[in-house]
């Protein structure tokens, strides 16, 4: 029992190296470039986010809890070069919505040893989505009206369209990064120890 | 492009920029605390004055604030424009009474309520962009994640803050080395001449390489680190450690100063508007 626990706690905080410390800083980096900069913006203030791409990768290889630190820091880091302002409700939602999508390796997903089938694809799909929900149409916008008084109906409207465009992202785009990455993981995996 | 951050990686020269981490992280902390907390024209009137006038000691260029103050002067001005006419009545239901000025048409009146409302809800907003001004336009990733560890912030954390930012240059240089070698070969990212799907297809084919190739450094850094054993310590020290001056005295007493006034105000306000009720204050 004990043992499995360890694995459980294992699974959830990866292993914590100085591998995850310098992951989770690149990833962070990487998430706040991308947030920033390499938006495509589909009307005026709605824009598909490729960022959500770095969470699914840090998640698949290092568990859910540095996937989370990438959002919550990556967000950070984007205010930081940003510069509009900090706005730690949202620091909050990311580090729950990229938690939960990081959450791959709790449902037996192992990309590293090129473990990724369908059925993980389509767990990773609805649990990316809820995860979204819970955090961008949820948790967000009442922080928000908590902490800056916003109006709740738009902190809604606009949460909900975090969630489609990041959902687009992390399915259309998420799921093939995935079956890549195991693939190319597979490569290395054939080889047997003498 | 180079000139797009805002944040400096090299400490500059003004007293704020000098001080040390942990006196701006505290007073950054217990002033954002405040704004956030408040929705009280009392409180927001000389935090804003207060948090302009520490922008303005950082001696600014105003070509690099220039564009920040006005895309959030037009997206707050979007936002309260929207709440308007989400809720008309927004200031008369939080306040409980109503003055009309004058009837717009149907349900849209404007009341001296709404617009005192919407006004507060402005300036929160700017004060909280001016407050986080300030100290981005101030700070520095080492001094960050000093700061940060004097705070008790576990290292491993502080070492993901300051390795972070410093690798952002480096990502965004290979961001765009790789976006204009596509383009060079004809990969369309035109709003007007690709679709939205085409569009994420053909970002994917940046990201995806800029992914890969990012994530191939981090077993060198990890490497280098390691044999520089970080991490077999419980304590860390760092090179930009200095003895606090009396400016960063006068900084964490201000700090500590506007920390007793925050609790005096959560207890003589906060604490006796009802829960779920606005905590917008309104002069009667």
């Amino acid at each position: 029992m004990v043992k499995e626990k360890n694995i459980f706690l294992k699974l959830l905080f990866g292993e914590w190296n100085t591998k995850t410390v310098v992951v989770i800083a690149i990833g962070s980096a990487l998430f706040g470039v991308l947030l920033d900069f390499a938006g495509i913006p589909v009307y005026t203030n709605t824009k598909l986010s490729v960022a959500y791409l770095i969470p699914i990768y840090v998640g698949a290889l290092f568990g859910p809890i540095p996937a989370g630190l990438v959002g919550l820091f990556g967000n950070f880091f984007a205010d930081l070069i940003g510069g509009a302002g900090f706005w730690p409700d949202w620091w909050i939602g990311n580090f729950v919505a990229t938690f939960v999508i990081g959450l791959l390796p709790l449902y037996g997903a192992n990309i590293k040893e090129g473990l990724f089938t369908k059925t993980h694809a389509i767990i990773f799909s609805i649990v990316s989505v809820l995860g979204l929900l819970i955090s961008f149409a949820f948790i967000a916008p009442i922080l928000n009206t908590l902490f800056y008084g916003g109006e709740q109906a738009i902190n809604f409207a606009q949460g909900y369209i975090a969630v489609v465009s990041d959902g687009i992202v992390t399915i259309v785009v998420g799921v093939p990064l995935l079956f890549y990455l195991a693939k190319r993981f597979q490569k290395h995996s054939n080889l047997t120890v003498d | 492009m180079n000139n797009t951050f805002v944040i400096d990686y090299v400490p500059g020269k003004t007293k704020l920029q000098q001080l040390q981490g942990i006196s701006k992280l505290a007073l950054l902390g217990v002033m954002l605390i405040f704004i956030m907390i408040s929705f009280d024209i009392r409180v927001l009137v000389p935090m804003f004055i207060f948090n302009t006038g520490l922008v303005i000691a950082t001696k600014p260029s105003w070509q690099k604030i220039k564009g920040l103050l006005y895309f959030i002067l037009i997206t707050n001005t979007i936002n309260v424009l929207l709440m308007y006419l989400v809720s008309p009545d927004i200031g008369p239901q939080s306040i409980g009474s109503k003055h009309v000025i004058f009837e717009i048409i149907g349900r849209y009146n404007l009341s001296v309520e709404t617009l005192f409302y919407l006004g507060v809800r402005f300036l929160k907003i700017m004060c909280m962009f001016v407050a986080s001004l300030w100290f981005i336009l101030s700070i520095t990733p080492s001094q960050l994640a000093q700061g940060l560890y004097k705070l008790h912030v576990p290292y491993r954390i502080c070492t993901v803050v300051a390795l972070g930012l410093r690798a952002i240059p480096d990502i965004l240089r290979d961001y765009q080395a790789i976006n204009q070698a596509l383009q060079m070969r004809g990969l369309e990212l035109d709003k007007r001449r690709a679709s939205v799907f085409k569009r994420l297809k053909h970002a994917m084919m940046i990201v995806i390489p800029l992914i890969l190739t990012t994530f191939e450094q981090v077993d060198t850094i990890a490497s280098a680190m390691d044999l520089r054993l970080y991490g077999s310590t419980k304590k860390r020290s760092y090179y930009i450690e200095k003895p606090l001056t009396k400016v960063d005295y006068l900084a964490l007493a201000v700090a500590g100063l506007l920390l007793l006034v925050l609790i005096a105000y959560c207890l003589g306000v906060v604490l006796h508007t009802q829960v779920g009720a606005s905590r917008i204050w309104y002069p009667r």
